[in-house]
């Protein structure tokens, strides 16, 4: 996540940039926050593609930026970066930025994790029919945990299945499981 | 670690053993005799998942009767293949083709061993479609030497 404006974000991709960033490499390698200036980022890289960096930087204004590791309960990693033409951020600066770094990924990653759900409308029983599934329960054997009918069980997974936009069970469960409806 | 991903279009190479008047059962012992192959199925239908013994083996689990725990099986591979894991399957049983993926399984020493994990789809006579494969672990160092010494 970062505060880059839209069209840097748009043509750093389009240069294929990101795979050999140093700022990434950081991440990679330590959780320490770090700043990061445009000189540093803009250093000999492994691409050899320094000088478009260094361009795209003096074009958007960016001096200076901040970089924070974060990470979620379950175990996914990412960066924060707060970026600018301003000067390099002091201590107490820092502070506040690695706090609201952990703020924001928590909560665009919670945001994330809703709308994923709710665009698919699934039930709380269809969720529990996939659930079960993924754990290698039949129909049959769902049906007796649940206390629904085999007909019933069917039922929800044949819905929970069209909901998710998928083929057949083994698609939907896949799918749940890789858009962490289920785990 | 990158991950690479390849898409191109590729040829089928059938084995024909009995050109080389070998049976497919002597070529199967050659490919499994020195890292075990593990065999599993996928059932489309149900959503089940069987494994051979020696899947349960290559992830250090305990053989059990009956399908899968899917959800235990995926995360018991490296957080960052994860994703890619349900990827592949999600992608073999839509477009009902295969796949073939390199990445880190969890072993019971805590340490992650490379294991390469084949899916093919197949429909069987009675009109069960499945996808079925195979895993097996990379134990063999580069430019190392294993020598059978016993039938």
């Amino acid at each position: 996540m970062s505060n880059w404006p839209a069209f840097l974000i748009s043509e750093y991709d389009e240069n294929s940039l990101l795979e050999y960033s140093p700022a990434m490499a950081h991440l990679r390698a330590s959780t320490e926050p770090i700043i990061i200036t445009a000189e540093l980022m803009s250093k000999a890289r492994d691409d050899g593609k320094q000088n478009i960096v260094a361009y795209l930087f003096a074009k958007y204004g960016i001096r200076t930026s901040a970089l924070f590791s974060v990470h979620l309960p379950n175990g996914e990693i990412g960066g924060v970066t707060f970026a600018g033409e301003g000067p390099e951020p002091d201590q107490t600066k820092m502070v506040e930025l690695h706090y609201l770094s952990n703020l924001l990924f928590s909560k665009i990653h919670a945001l994330r994790d809703e709308s994923d759900v709710k665009d698919f409308g699934l039930k709380p029983r269809e969720i529990d029919c996939l659930q079960w599934t993924s754990q290698g329960k039949t129909s049959d054997e769902i049906a007796t945990i649940l206390g629904l009918s085999q007909h019933t069980v069917n039922h929800y997974l044949t819905n929970a299945a069209r909901k998710l936009d998928t083929s057949n069970r083994t698609h939907a469960v896949s799918k749940a499981l890789r858009l962490k409806i289920i785990s | 670690m990158q991950l690479q991903f390849d898409t191109n279009p590729r040829a089928y190479n059938p084995l024909d053993p009995e050109s080389m008047e070998l049976s497919p059962t002597e070529v199967l012992d050659a490919i499994s005799r020195f890292d075990a192959v593990g065999l599993w199925r996928a059932n489309l239908t149900t959503g089940l998942v069987y494994w051979s013994d020696i899947v349960y083996e290559i992830y250090g689990m305990e053989p059990q009767k009956g399908a899968v725990n899917v959800s235990a099986a995926i995360e018991a591979f490296h957080p960052d293949d994860r994703e890619v894991v349900s990827r592949c399957m999600e992608e073999a049983a839509n477009h009902k083709t295969g796949y073939r993926f390199v990445l880190r399984l969890n072993q019971p020493d805590g340490n992650y061993a490379w294991v390469k994990s084949v899916g093919l789809y197949r429909k069987l006579d009675d009109g069960t479609e499945e996808i079925f494969g195979y895993i097996q672990k990379f134990s063999a160092v580069a430019r190392s030497v294993t020598i059978l010494t016993q039938d």
